[in-house]
């Protein structure tokens, strides 16, 4: 695809690779060749209208089903068809466009069901899963239950869940939704430092101001087709683009 | 600050000793150990044991086993069995009939049972797992396995058809009254041993609920696709969970089929026995460790003392369980362990509308 060959001078290492991945639901194409690379400690950011597909593509990576045609590879092994599970193991994690915590556990346990991936002690999950919580600022609630925190600590939480797996890449959906803008500026700052330690994310967001300011690199699907990749900066000025967002009747981002 | 805070305060701060569990285990099994004799005592001219005999306190505790054992996968994996029978009447009849053709120890024959009815565990899980039944349809497949079973047994001449067994005394297998035996001449050892059943499966229960297994399981009842996406394999720890349970579970069978004299399909496969063996579990609260005991303290007795009191009445112990059953889910779901919790939110509630109202004023 031309439109990723075009950036083929992008330093680092592979960490996922989706190649013409398709996705069927009886009748409906949702996903139709698409093809994209995150390296090592990139952010990426996913756009395009609603229906687009973009949450269809991360489940199709992260395994919550599996694609109907095309491969996923993380770290040059194929991941495409494996369940969920097993992809989190090899280090790959997402949080959900609805907050999921598990409401009944406290938070630091919430934390720990992902930090067990590593160990079987308890002990060091939860030592694991305090720095986690200290990252997102959640540590002084940590006895709390989950189901009772605010939908912008719920979210902190679910990415504090995602990220005591370490994982080697991170695919976050709409995880700043809802946020208030003082939250969101709070979780910006959290991906930078998470890009720091080098961490790739793979971002869907509404909020184009944000995902142009944060992303090193966005992709446009529109239609379950991929559209346009490239630096923030390439995609506002891509026709292709502007006319999906534009042309179409759906404005919403 | 009152006296009530300032128990709170320290009862908080023993809470946090590691010991803390230990002492309080302690003190739950003692109590339980003691009953009988407390039962036994002469309040001015009455004594507890009047309406609540030794026979019942066994039935009680047999109950608080079943349900604890429930409540392993139940309670903590989410999985909601109406079909707990099956393991139950598997486990009362493996060790008969194992019994009565080999004279196998029925020790030995319960752990047979145990294993047998984890096998018809992994059988029901694979099969609904596999097909992602979840709450009530999950429910009714387990009742139907369940079902299918009695039906089964009662047409079986090779397991004595619906007549079931009779337990035979210990020396038609070569064995003298006692604990080896696993039958004795009165009731109090028979408590005892029953206990000691309750023990093991809360101690098990525990180390579940303090492990990772124990988180997996909570994460799996939460949400488990949620958990899936960080690693937690559930269909394997939803098979480990339906396999403990209905390892236990069948040992409760067994000790029902050595304490009673008959056996029949429709005692221990019987449609209502799913009900008895999960109401003590939902009744004090699934997925707590104390639930099913406390649970089993208030539901058995009652509906007991009930159904032999009011012998003209049929089936009132029936219709308790029914109303307690409907009571709890609309009330109070989470059972009434959680009472004293939502007592003192109600109270601190009073508490703070009135100090706004003095604000005010």
């Amino acid at each position: 695809m031309s439109e990723t060959n075009q950036h083929a001078d992008r330093e680092g290492e592979t960490i996922l690779s989706v190649r013409d991945v398709g996705k069927r639901f009886s009748g409906l194409q949702a996903l139709d060749g698409v093809d994209m690379d995150v390296k090592r400690g990139e952010i990426i950011g996913l756009i395009g209208p609603n229906g687009a597909g973009k949450t269809t593509l991360f489940n199709c990576i992260s395994g919550t089903f599996p694609p109907t045609s095309g491969t996923v590879t993380l770290e040059g092994e194929e991941i495409s068809g494996l369940p969920s599970h097993k992809i989190a193991r090899r280090g790959l994690a997402r949080t959900f466009q609805i907050t999921r915590p598990l409401e009944e556990l406290t938070v630091v346990e919430n934390a720990m069901v992902g930090a067990h991936i590593h160990t079987r002690r308890r002990s060091e999950a939860e030592k694991i899963a305090m720095e986690q919580l200290e990252f997102v600022g959640l540590a002084d609630r940590a006895t709390e239950e989950a189901g009772e925190l605010t939908i912008g600590a719920q979210k902190r939480l679910e990415l504090a869940r995602s990220i005591a797996t370490k994982p080697k890449i991170l695919l976050l959906d709409e995880i700043m939704a809802g946020l208030t803008p003082s939250e969101s500026k709070q979780m910006l700052d959290l991906f930078r430092q998470l890009r720091e330690r080098g961490t790739s994310l793979l971002i869907i967001e509404h909020d184009m101001k944000a995902i142009m300011n944060i992303s090193d690199y966005v992709k446009v699907l529109n239609q379950g087709k991929g559209i346009g990749f490239g630096r923030p900066q390439e995609i506002v000025s891509n026709e292709r683009v502007i006319e999906a967002y534009i042309g179409g009747s759906d404005v919403d981002a | 600050m009152s006296t009530i805070e300032s128990v709170r305060e320290s009862y908080r701060d023993f809470d946090d000793q590691t010991y803390a569990p230990f002492v309080k285990g302690v003190a739950l099994f003692g109590f339980l150990a003691a009953l009988p004799y407390i039962i036994e005592i002469d309040v001015a001219g009455m004594e507890l044991a009047a309406t609540l005999s030794l026979k019942v306190l066994i039935l009680t505790v047999i109950y608080a086993y079943t349900a604890q054992a429930w409540n392993i996968m139940s309670g903590y994996t989410g999985q909601f069995s109406f079909g707990h029978a099956a393991f139950f009447g598997i486990g009362a009849y493996a060790t008969q009939k194992l019994l009565a053709d080999l004279a196998l120890n029925p020790w030995v024959g319960m752990l047979v049972a145990g294993v047998i009815a984890a096998g018809y565990g992994l059988i029901i899980g694979f099969l609904t797992f596999r097909f992602k039944l979840k709450g009530h349809y999950f429910a009714l497949a387990t009742l139907a396995f369940a079902e299918l079973l009695r039906f089964v047994v009662v047409n079986m001449s090779e397991l004595q058809g619906a007549n079931g067994y009779f337990k035979p005394f210990p020396r038609d297998y070569g064995a003298e009254y006692g604990l080896l035996a696993f039958q004795f001449q009165s009731d109090l050892p028979y408590y005892y041993l029953i206990l000691g059943f309750l023990l093991v499966v809360t101690l098990i229960s525990w180390l579940i609920k303090n492990s990772w297994i124990g988180l997996y399981f909570f994460a799996i009842r939460e949400d488990e696709s949620a958990a899936a996406s960080v690693g937690v394999p559930a269909f394997r720890y939803k098979m480990l969970g339906v396999a403990v349970s209905a390892f236990f579970t069948a040992l409760g069978g067994a000790y029902w089929s050595m304490y009673f004299n008959t056996i029949r399909p429709d005692t221990v496969f019987a449609l209502f026995k799913n009900v008895e063996l999960l109401l003590p579990a939902v009744v004090g609260g699934p997925g707590t460790l104390i639930g099913p005991i406390v649970g089993s303290f208030i539901v058995t007795p009652v509906s007991e003392v009930a159904r032999t009191t009011f012998t003209n009445i049929n089936g009132l112990d029936r219709i308790i369980y029914g109303a307690f059953l409907v009571a709890i889910v609309i009330y109070s779901p989470r059972g009434v362990v959680s009472w004293p919790s939502r007592a003192r939110a109600l109270w601190n509630r009073v508490r703070s509308t009135d100090s706004n109202e003095e604000v005010n004023n």
